[in-house]
Parts: C-alpha cells; structure tokens; sequence
C-alpha cells in the first residue's frame, strides 16, 4: 500500500482532550475525517470560527486544527480573515457538484422505484408548469398488456392539475394569490366520471390538501383509476413537486389506497424532501 | 508525512478524491479514483470508505460510489451566513408569488454570476429553463442579465462620473443565458455589503417587450429597494452596536 500520510494523524505527541477519531476501524483515514469534521463547525448559526473554537468543539490539539485548517484554506475550503475562518468557495463548488450531479429526478428515482415495488402499483412524480403539471418520473411496477399498464403516463407528459392527485398538490401549496390566479385561469374540463368542475369546490378540496398534506385522485382524470399524492419539499420549506401511487380502481378504490399506500408515500415524500435539504 | 510541513497530505488526497466527482461524471469506481489519485486502490477504498461512513458519498449500483448530500451542506452553510443572502429570500419569495417567474440573487464570482439562491418559478416553461440550476451555480457573467448588471456596476464604480444618480438601471439580457431565455436584473449595492443583483428569468416569448416591462420591471425594482434598505438598516445596527 502506498503512504499518503495518514500516520501524520499521531504527529503532535500532545494528548488529545477528547478521543478522536469517531471511526474506530483502522480502514478509514483520520486525517480526512478531521478535515472534513472541521468543515461542518462552519455552519450559518456559526459561520466565522477561530482556531481554539474548533480545536475545543472537536477536542483536538491547537497545532493539529491549525494544520488542517491550514490545509483546508490552502484547497480552497477555508477562508482565512485575520485570525478567524470561514467557509471558501471550494465548499460551494463541491455542494453545487453534489446537487447539479443529482438533480430533481435522481435524487427521487431510487425511492420512487422503491415505493412502486412496495405498493405494487406505479409511481410518478410531477412539477407544477403553468396551467398543467409536467411528469417527470414514472416507475411502473405493472407488466406491458396489463390493465394497469394503461395507466402508466410517460415522462414528459402533461396533465391537468384540477383532476390529478399531484396536480392537487402543488396547486394546494401554490402560495394563495398564485393559486387563486390559476384556478380563474383554468377551464375545468370534465375528464373522468368524478372531475370536480365547481370551482368553489376543488377550491375547499385543495384547502383540505393543505391540511392534509395527502391529495387524491377519484376517477377524475379518467375512469378506473385512482392515486393519491404527497408534497416534495426542498430545502426552503416549498413544495417543488408532487410523488403519487396511481392504482386501477378496478382492484383498489382510494380507502384502500389511503390505508394501504398512504404511510409508504408519505415516508417516500419525506425521504426525498431530506435529499433536497428539507430539515422538517 | 506533509506538504509544505503544515499541510495534511492525507486531507488533500481525500479532498481531492470528493472533487473527481463532477457533473459529468457522478459516478465513479474504486479502480478510476486510484487511477485519477495515482494511488493503489486499496489506498483509494480507504479515503472512499471514509467518505461512505461519514455520509458525504453513498453507494451507486455496480460497487460504485456518487456525492451524497452531506457534501452539499457546507456549500449551503457558505452561501446560507453571507450577511446579504438572508434579507433577500422574503423579497425573492414575494417576487416570485407575484410574477411566478424563477428569480434569483447572484453576486460577481470573478469572471461569473455566482448565484447565491434561486427560486424555481411555477408558470410554464419555467421548470424546464431551470432544471439543474440552483443556488451556488455559476454562469459566465456576460451570459446573464445578473452578471450584466454586476458587470456594469463595477465599471460604474470604477468611473464615478458614469454612475447613474437615483435608482438602479434594469439589465434586460434577451436570449443570451441559454438557448430558450430572457432575464432582467438589477443591481444592489449597500454600504459595507458586496454588491449583488436580483435578476428574473424566463422563457424567450413568454411575455412582449411591453408586458416585461410592464409587469416586473416595477416588481423587481421594489425589491431591489427593500433590499438595499434592508442591509443599510443592518449595517447601522452593526455600527451602533460596534461603537
């Protein structure tokens, strides 16, 4: 094995005032772990530390904080200001990679896959765009042929919000003028046996959904289906889109899915909000 | 062992072994992280397990490894503590409520808009504009109307006498952000603050020259006022409380 230093760990001969590091087994390396241990001290309730502030949080030696932080301001990660540090923008290049590398789709792709499986049934995720909601990402769990396959709706389509389980939701939590908006401008067209056509109603639904965090679709959109939706978050609090459990209602009506899926969505929902740094 | 005797050489290696990890590339195997490190392998699984125990990489399907979002936090900590960046997110928030068009703060990074936050707007077409962009991306300035505006404030500020008296100057970028869009901006400049823009963006044809002008022109400059007041405001508390 080739030496990239991680003896360097033991240098200073001083004692440690707590022991460090976290990681017990000798495969992980120490120093990275201390590095990367003094970045997360700089956060936005504690944004400018001094040497002794992150030497006494983490229980270190002064010399060994001194020379990591040396190493993090020398890569970019810190930035020195007089005797205190921040946080440079190396930290953001690498946020930014982490989240442009992932986007909207990958972050939830595993967990929808994980959610169709569970419930045996599809699962879709859409974003508000304009006057329709836009699916981005449907996993299906039926096979080709099949009724539920009927179903399915492709990435990339469009749909009206006013008789989708998602499209409810993110109308729901459009903030009220937007949403007001929205519902004038729609013409509210009778897709399925149950559409709601009455404004003033799919406008005390929606403020249900607010309630409820959970939206349902009841053979609105098109006969023999149902679905029900919850609201992806991101690290600000808003709703940036909507994941659903669309079912043919031939097998389920939307009871069953409330009892069955409804805990699995939601869990889902939560998941990938986290991914996008909901801390709620 | 270190580089330059006060360096952690360890640290630079693991560091670097998180930067190998791009937009382009987002996954990566034990054997190419060696291979781009010029370490054995097991000396690259040491620093990627580290990685992987601390949550700032997680596993990919084939024994591979991505970013996982840990990696992102102090990234959202640096932009989250800038002294300008609090202010302004209840202005971008009503902003966007009232025109439902992504708007942003971006600040001057070098030869690039630095966009400080970004809020995805909800009317058609806006999505699809935005996808991938956030806050912390960075665009070359001349390329967005933000990065105009900043541009044009520093070339005011280096001539005085170019410095328009009264209010700022919307920037109307027409096409030159990215295929399919048009933005506005507006600098904000406040004593003892850095200098950033609020900017607007949209699809190309979603509204006329005149619906632009008359519909955000007015928003953005009211929030680029409230701004502007807002870190004035902090920066006498910080003097009052300094002295």
């Amino acid at each position: 094995m080739d030496r990239t230093g991680d003896d360097e760990d033991e240098e200073d001969g001083r004692a440690e005032v707590q022991p460090f590091p976290s990681l017990p087994e000798p495969r992980y390396s120490r120093a990275l772990e201390r590095g990367l241990a003094i970045l997360a001290c700089f956060t936005s309730a504690h944004p400018v530390l001094g040497i002794a502030d992150v030497a006494d949080r983490l229980g270190m030696s002064r010399a060994t904080t001194h020379r990591y932080m040396s190493t993090l301001v020398a890569q970019g990660y810190l930035q020195r200001d007089a005797r205190k540090y921040r946080l440079g923008l190396g930290a953001v290049d690498l946020g930014m990679t982490t989240l442009g590398a992932m986007g909207l789709c990958n972050h939830a792709r595993p967990d929808l896959q994980e959610l169709a499986k569970r419930c045996r049934q599809t699962a879709e995720m859409a974003v508000l765009d304009g006057l329709e909601i836009l699916v981005l990402e449907s996993v299906s769990y039926a096979r080709q042929g099949s009724r539920r396959a009927e179903l399915v709706v492709r990435p990339g389509s469009r749909l009206p919000p006013y008789c989708t389980s998602m499209g409810k939701i993110l109308l729901a939590y459009l903030p009220a003028r937007q949403r007001e908006r929205a519902l004038a401008a729609m013409e509210l067209v009778r897709h399925g046996p149950n559409t709601i056509t009455n404004r003033t109603e799919l406008a005390a639904q929606l403020g249900r959904v607010r309630d409820e965090g959970l939206a349902f679709n009841d053979e609105e959109r098109i006969a023999r289906s149902c679905a029900i939706a919850a609201p992806i978050r991101d690290e600000t609090g808003d709703v940036v889109a909507a994941i659903d459990v669309t079912a043919h209602s031939g097998v389920l009506d939307v009871e069953d899915l409330a009892d069955q899926f409804a805990g699995k969505l939601l869990a889902a929902a939560q998941r990938i909000s986290k991914r996008l740094g909901w801390q709620g | 062992m270190s580089v330059g005797n006060r360096r952690s050489r360890s640290l630079i290696y693991g560091l670097n072994l998180l930067t190998l990890f791009t937009v382009d590339q987002p996954v990566r195997g034990i054997a190419e992280l060696a291979d781009l490190m010029s370490v054995s392998r097991p000396t690259a699984h040491r620093y990627a397990a580290t990685c992987l125990e601390l949550g700032y990489l997680e596993p990919a399907p084939m024994r591979r490894y991505r970013l996982a979002r840990r990696s992102a936090e102090p990234g959202i900590a640096m932009l989250d503590s800038l002294a300008i960046t609090q202010p302004a997110r209840p202005l971008l928030r009503a902003l966007r409520e009232q025109t439902g068009r992504t708007v942003s703060q971006a600040v001057l990074d070098g030869a690039n808009a630095l966009y400080l936050q970004r809020l995805c707007g909800f009317e058609r077409g806006q999505y699809q504009l935005e996808k991938g962009l956030g806050g912390g991306s960075r665009r070359p300035a001349r390329r967005t109307a933000a990065g105009k505006a900043l541009l044009e404030a520093l070339r005011e500020g280096q001539e005085p006498s170019r410095r328009s008296a009264g209010r700022e100057q919307v920037t109307v970028d027409e096409g030159g952000l990215r295929r399919g869009a048009c933005g506005l901006a507006v600098t904000v400049r406040a004593k003892g603050h850095r200098p950033c823009a609020l900017e607007i963006v949209l699809p190309i044809g979603a509204m006329s020259a005149t619906e632009l002008s008359d519909q955000l022109h007015e928003p953005l400059l009211k929030a680029a006022s409230a701004l502007a007041s807002s870190l004035t405001q902090a920066r006498q508390r910080e003097l009052c409380l300094a002295g």
